[in-house]
This record gives C-alpha cells, sequence and structure tokens, in this order.
C-alpha cells in the first residue's frame, strides 16, 4: 500500500521533472544574448511572463499553506489568498511600469539608481537578503513535510532535494529557459492541484445528504472511520464531548500503557509520541486556538483572530508584494511598462483561478482529514486529502500527482527566491563578477536551511507572510516615495527602511524561531500595522529635514519612469556593469541627450 | 556593446511600437479613438520627435510642466483606485465585524462570506486593474499627444 503510494508520488515528480526539463530545452534554444545572464532577452510577452510571475509566486504558503490554515482556521484563512492577490493590485498601480521603465533589475538597481547612494544601495541589499532567507525557509520545510508525509523519510531530505534540484538548475539554465519553465510550472500547480479537487468534489457529491451537510452542523468534524493518529510534539486539545478512546504514550501527563481512556469534555495534554485511537464516529478533539464546532468554523472571526492582526496581515500582503525581490526580478523581462501592466493583470487573472482550489481542499479536508486538527500539522491537509477520502490506486495516483505539485511549488518559487538572493550576493556582497554568481547560489542556501531545520510552530502561510511584512515595512515606502515622491533623499529612505523594516524584523524573528507563547505571537507576527506606517512617516520627515541631499537629476528620473514608452526614454541597467557597485550609470541615450 | 543598440534605438522602438499596435488585438472594438492612434504611431517623423523630447527631457518650462502633469495625473490615478481597494477589503471586514448576523446567510447553499472572500473579491481585482490599465494608458496618450504637437 505504502509501496504503491511512494511509487505514485515519484513517478508523478519524475513526469513532471522530465517535462519541465523538455520545456527548458524548448525555451534555451530561443535566442539569447550572453550579456543577458540574469534577465531574459527583454522578449517576453505578457500571457508568457504573467504565467511565469504567478508560477513562480505559487509557493509553498500557496499550495499547502491556505488549505491547512482554511481547514483550521476557516473563513479567515481566506484573507490570505486574497492579500496575496490583492498584492498585484498594489503592485500594479504604483509600481509595476515605472520600475520597469527605470529599467532597474533589483531593488537595490532601483535604490542607487533612483537617488544615487551607496549606502543605500547597502541597506537594500541586506533587506533583499533578509527577505529572501524568510521566504525560503517555509518552501524548505514544506519539501521536508511532502517527504515526510509521503515516503516517512526525515525532512532534511526533502529539504536537500530542492536544494540540489535548484542548484542544478540554476548551475546548468539560463535566465529565459526559466522563463518558459516557471510559466510551465504555473499550469502544473494548477493541474496538480485543480484536478484531485474536481475527482473529490464529484466524489462528495455522491455522499450521503447527512455527510454533506455536517460542515454547517453546530458540531464538531467527526472521524468516519476508525483513526489512529500519531501525535508527533506535544498538544493541547479541546475535546468537544465525553468519549472513549484507546491511547498509548503520555496523556493528561501521565504514562498511558496501550488501553482504553476516558475523557471528559474540557482541554486534555497530549505528549509528543502518543498514539490516539478514535471509533468511528467520534467527534474529533480540536488543537487549542482553533474554532471546535463547524458553525464557528464557517463564520468570519470564528478562528479567535482579532480584527488587528487580520488587518494587519491585509496590510502586510496588499504592500509586500511588491517589495519581493523574486517577483520584481521578473518584471525586467516585460518589454516596456505597458506590457508590464497587462503582464500584472493577467497574473490577477491566473492567480484568482489558482486560489479556488487551496480553498475547496481546505473545506474538503474538514471533511475527510479530521485528524489533522488534532496533530496541529495542518499543511499536510492537501497531501492527505486524496487518501482521507478514497482508497486504493485512485487515491494513490492523486496523492501522487498532489506530491508532484507540491514539489513544483517549492522547487519553482526557491529558484526564483534563489537566483534574487545569489544575484544580489554576487553583484554586492561577495568580491564579484559574473562568475562569482555560482558560489553564491550556495551561500544563499545556507542560512535558510539552518532556519528550516530548527523547528518552527509556525504554519507556512504564517511562516511566508512574515517575509511579507518585513516587505512591506522596508521596499514598499522606498518603491513609492521614489517612484512618486520628487522630495525622497537617500538619508530619508535609508532612515525609514532601517526603522521600519528593522522593528518588523525585530518583532517576527522571534515567531519565526516559535519561541513566543500564543498570546505573543498574535501581535508580533502582525507587526505590519505599525510598521508600515512608521517607515512611510519616518522617509517623509527625514526627506524634509535633509531636502539639500534631493538628487540634482531628479526630474529626468521621474520622466524616464513615466513617460509613455513610445517616447522610448526608458533606460535599462546596463548588463556590463555588474559588480561594480557605485560605479555611475552608463547613458543608453547614445549621446543624443545631456546630463544636467 | 549596447552602443550599437543605441545609435537606431529611436527608430527601432517606432517600428516595434507601430508593428505591437498593428499586431495587437482590438482591445475595444469598434472604438474611434484606437484607430487614431496606430496612424500616429506610423506617420510620426523620428526626429522631430526626438527634439521634442529633447526639450521635455532637459526639463526647460514647459516640458517640465507636462512631466509634472503626467505624473500628477497618473498619482491621482492609483491613489484613488487604491483607496477604492482598500475600501473594499476594509468594508468587507468590518462589515464580518459589525453585522456578523451576514455570515449565516446563504446563497445557493453557500455563505454569503465565504462566496465573497473565495470568489466576488477576484473579479473585482481584475476588473479594477482593467480599468487602470485603460485609465492610465489613456493618460500616457495625452502626454504623447502633447509632445508631438
Amino acid at each position: 500500500m505504502d509501496e504503491q503510494r511512494l511509487l505514485f508520488a515519484v513517478g508523478a515528480m519524475a513526469a513532471v521533472a522530465a517535462l519541465t526539463g523538455l520545456v527548458g530545452l524548448y525555451g534555451a534554444r530561443m535566442n539569447r544574448p550572453p550579456s543577458d545572464f540574469l534577465a531574459a532577452s527583454q522578449t517576453v510577452r505578457p500571457p508568457l511572463n504573467a504565467a511565469a510571475i504567478s508560477g513562480e509566486y505559487i509557493c509553498a504558503a500557496s499550495f499547502l499553506g491556505i488549505a491547512g490554515l482554511v481547514l483550521k482556521g476557516g473563513l479567515d484563512a481566506l484573507w490570505y489568498p486574497v492579500g496575496f492577490t490583492a498584492g498585484y493590485v498594489a503592485l500594479l498601480l504604483f509600481v509595476a511600469a515605472p520600475l520597469r521603465r527605470s529599467g532597474a533589475y533589483s531593488l537595490p538597481d532601483f535604490a542607487e539608481a533612483r537617488l544615487g547612494s551607496v549606502l543605500l544601495r547597502r541597506v537594500s541589499t541586506a533587506f533583499v537578503l533578509i527577505i529572501g532567507w524568510l521566504y525560503l525557509v517555509p518552501q524548505l520545510q514544506g519539501a521536508g513535510l511532502t517527504v515526510a508525509v509521503v515516503a516517512h523519510w526525515p525532512a532534511w531530505v526533502g529539504a536537500a532535494v530542492v536544494m540540489v534540484l535548484v542548484t542544478f538548475n540554476i548551475f546548468t539554465g539560463w535566465m529565459h529557459s526559466i522563463t518558459f519553465v516557471q510559466a510551465f510550472q504555473y499550469w502544473i500547480k494548477l493541474t496538480a492541484l485543480g484536478v484531485p479537487v474536481f475527482v473529490l468534489l464529484i466524489y462528495l457529491a455522491g455522499e450521503e445528504p447527512a455527510f454533506q451537510r455536517s460542515l454547517g452542523a453546530s458540531a464538531p468534524p467527526f472521524f468516519s472511520q476508525t483513526t489512529t493518529v500519531q501525535v508527533d510534539t506535544d498538544v493541547v486539545l479541546q475535546v468537544p464531548a465525553p468519549m472513549l478512546l484507546d491511547g498509548a504514550g503520555t496523556v493528561d501527563g501521565r504514562f498511558q500503557v496501550p488501553g482504553p481512556v476516558y475523557w471528559g469534555q474540557g482541554q486534555h495534554r497530549v505528549g509528543g509520541g502518543t498514539s490516539l485511537t478514535f471509533q468511528a464516529g467520534t467527534p474529533t478533539p480540536v488543537i487549542e486556538g482553533a474554532p471546535i464546532n463547524n458553525d464557528d468554523w464557517l463564520r468570519p472571526l470564528g478562528s479567535g483572530a482579532s480584527v488587528l492582526s487580520i488587518a494587519s496581515l491585509i496590510v502586510a500582503l496588499l504592500l509586500g508584494t511588491m517589495g519581493l525581490p523574486h517577483v520584481l526580478g521578473r518584471y525586467y523581462p516585460n518589454p516596456d511598462g505597458r506590457a508590464a501592466r497587462t503582464t500584472t493583470l493577467v497574473v490577477l487573472g491566473l492567480l484568482g483561478v489558482f486560489y479556488l482550489f487551496p480553498m475547496l481542499s481546505g473545506v474538503l479536508a474538514r471533511l475527510y482529514v479530521p485528524k489533522l486538527l488534532v496533530t496541529g500539522q495542518t499543511d499536510a491537509a492537501v497531501l492527505l486529502l486524496p487518501g482521507g477520502a478514497l482508497s486504493g490506486w485512485p487515491a494513490d495516483l492523486l496523492g501522487g500527482v498532489i506530491a508532484a505539485g507540491a514539489f513544483a511549488a517549492f522547487m519553482s518559487a526557491a529558484s526564483g527566491l534563489v537566483v534574487s538572493v545569489a544575484g544580489v550576493l554576487s553583484t554586492d556582497v561577495l568580491p564579484g563578477r559574473l562568475r562569482d554568481y555560482r558560489p553564491a547560489t550556495l551561500v544563499a542556501w545556507s542560512i535558510p536551511l539552518a532556519f528550516a531545520l530548527s523547528v518552527s510552530k509556525l504554519d507556512l502561510a504564517q511562516s511566508v507572510g512574515l517575509a511579507f511584512a518585513v516587505a512591506a515595512s522596508s521596499f514598499c515606502p522606498l518603491l513609492m516615495l521614489g517612484i512618486w515622491w520628487r522630495g525622497l533623499t537617500d538619508v530619508g529612505a535609508a532612515a525609514g527602511m532601517l526603522t521600519g523594516g528593522g522593528l518588523a524584523v525585530i518583532s517576527v524573528l522571534p515567531a519565526a524561531f516559535g519561541v513566543l507563547s500564543p498570546g505573543w505571537e498574535a501581535v508580533l507576527a502582525q507587526p505590519a500595522w505599525f510598521t508600515v506606517p512608521l517607515a512611510f512617516l519616518i522617509m517623509v520627515v527625514v526627506s524634509r529635514y535633509t531636502q539639500d541631499r534631493v538628487p540634482g537629476d531628479v526630474s529626468r528620473i521621474l520622466l524616464r519612469m513615466h513617460a509613455p514608452d513610445r517616447l522610448g526614454l526608458s533606460k535599462d541597467r546596463d548588463t556590463a556593469r555588474y559588480g561594480i557597485a557605485g560605479a555611475p550609470p552608463r547613458q543608453r541615450t547614445g549621446g543624443k541627450h545631456r546630463r544636467p | 556593446m549596447s552602443g550599437e543598440l543605441d545609435q537606431q534605438g529611436d527608430g527601432w522602438q517606432e517600428v516595434e511600437a507601430a508593428l505591437q499596435q498593428a499586431m495587437a488585438p482590438e482591445p475595444v472594438k469598434g472604438r474611434p479613438g484606437k484607430r487614431e492612434r496606430v496612424v500616429l504611431a506610423e506617420r510620426r517623423s523620428s526626429r522631430r520627435v526626438v527634439r521634442t523630447l529633447a526639450e521635455v527631457e532637459e526639463q526647460t518650462g514647459v516640458g517640465e510642466m507636462l512631466v509634472r502633469q503626467l505624473v500628477r495625473d497618473q498619482l491621482s490615478l492609483a491613489v484613488r483606485l487604491m483607496l477604492l481597494t482598500m475600501m473594499v477589503l476594509g468594508g468587507i471586514l468590518l462589515t464580518f465585524v459589525l453585522a456578523p448576523s451576514l455570515g449565516g446567510v446563504s446563497i445557493f447553499g453557500l455563505r454569503l462570506p465565504w462566496l465573497v472572500l473565495g470568489f466576488a473579491v477576484y473579479p473585482f481585482f481584475i476588473a479594477l486593474a482593467w480599468f487602470y490599465n485603460r485609465s492610465a494608458d489613456r493618460n500616457e496618450q495625452d502626454f504623447t499627444e502633447m509632445v508631438e504637437n
């Protein structure tokens, strides 16, 4: 049984890898000038580029995390996909076209081109690294989880597989083929999640009406068959009704020899390494902090989240997307600013379609895999869903397809992030030329791996949310004020980024390590509500006091960013300039225009 | 290596712009304004435009004013749409808080809050983005026409 499941999973992954390789080869055959190492030659059409952006954006948090949060928290979890998508609205309105026309490939590029300050470039570099690393951690954790669930291998194997494959891809592939690969990955992920969800919805339609309606009942989800749950870490369970079960391990602080346990209504502690067996029809005990009854789960704010934390999350996701290094790098291959806008419009459509499925899988998981509510490891919901509803080879096949899609998600997000982080490391941190890009790739991995292997209590989606909060508090004000306000100075920008972004980092790091009590975590893991306004405020105030540092060519730079593409004023980062941080950007005007 | 490209840069961009416009499907059929723009791009004389552009780029009085006006128009468009987005998202959250009874309303067997957050917001985002792209293009077109005349 287990062998068959593993076989299907590995087979599906191999098929995805082979198809991806073919697409990559096809892409690599396209014409590419050698100067365009990091960004594809700018000939990528909006639909292709939009699929590539979406493919890279749909990461562990989207593929596994959202469904897990929906299973646990219900309606409140839907703010995550809404925020992930709304981020592209903000990006479109304020950043897409002007950033493309500025010709900046990375955020440090933008900072330097706009304000001509090496100091600010350094600050931006630091934040690219922090955000990239924060974002990489959940990808590696997701890979570890998938391998543990599908094959029962230790978690580090999954992280290692993703690292090796992505590094191999970067060492051998070129950016243009990566555009094709990432675009293809979007469709892989949509299929890998969409098809199983469709099959399960059809299956659900054939179930008894009472079972279908149980989602709206004022009762907890229940085990539809006798289920054994293995609890790996200590949990506190809310038991909805008196129940008799079998347990072995540590229950309520006492050693439990294998045998029957009686639980009254209320809270019960279960130690790590305990196995619990529930009879069919037993209501599901739910991990502390999550809604117990299905009707609480269905209603807004039923998860117990505070309005402030939800509002803060919306701010972080809405404004953080524009500050993600791997997203902005993908805008560079757009031919011009107008194409950047069209691309974003298509991205909104692609994400809107995709995010239907994590939501539906979360709802289905509430019916079919309630046992995850006992362990709290709801990130595995999507992976276990087919096995919870079906049995035999259909369950194994669909499970394999989902696992392959999940791996595609970790791979594409991780490779985009590693490319951005390594790119910044090689141009700005390591003494460098283009060839140092490869060792930089290895350096880029080291820190997130260390984090991923240390235990984090956060769910994948929450973990990714931390990176968004930092991006929203550092790069969002830099981009918005840099693009739209003449008065911004380098000192103001650096002060705002260091204060807002720094506070955000300080406040999310304890959450990332998982050392906080739930009460503190609720406040500190969502710092955007105060760090974002603070960053804006400090940038504006300090810039006002340092007005003599406004760059002399600010009008020309703003013109380049806002002038329509047809006038041909936009400027691309000169690729020959790699590794020479601080050198003045070369004009691409062929001597037609003077610098003031 | 980019020097050669630069020499012919403006000419190429013109040809490309004209080609793209010729090849791109008409987004809105039957609009008289669209056809006019293609004609404009084709008959534009590159040398004249380069001269006008130089004036705009060197920020002489008129050029500076035009650019400031463009940036202001684009910014006010973006800010208005951003406020709308935030009002819609914040409004949904606030409605959930103030009128919890709405959480129990079902439409076609599906709860209203799930329909709103799970489905309805996405078409809203797309419509808003489409409207923004159209309006931002129009602002830029106005600017281009000002520069070219």
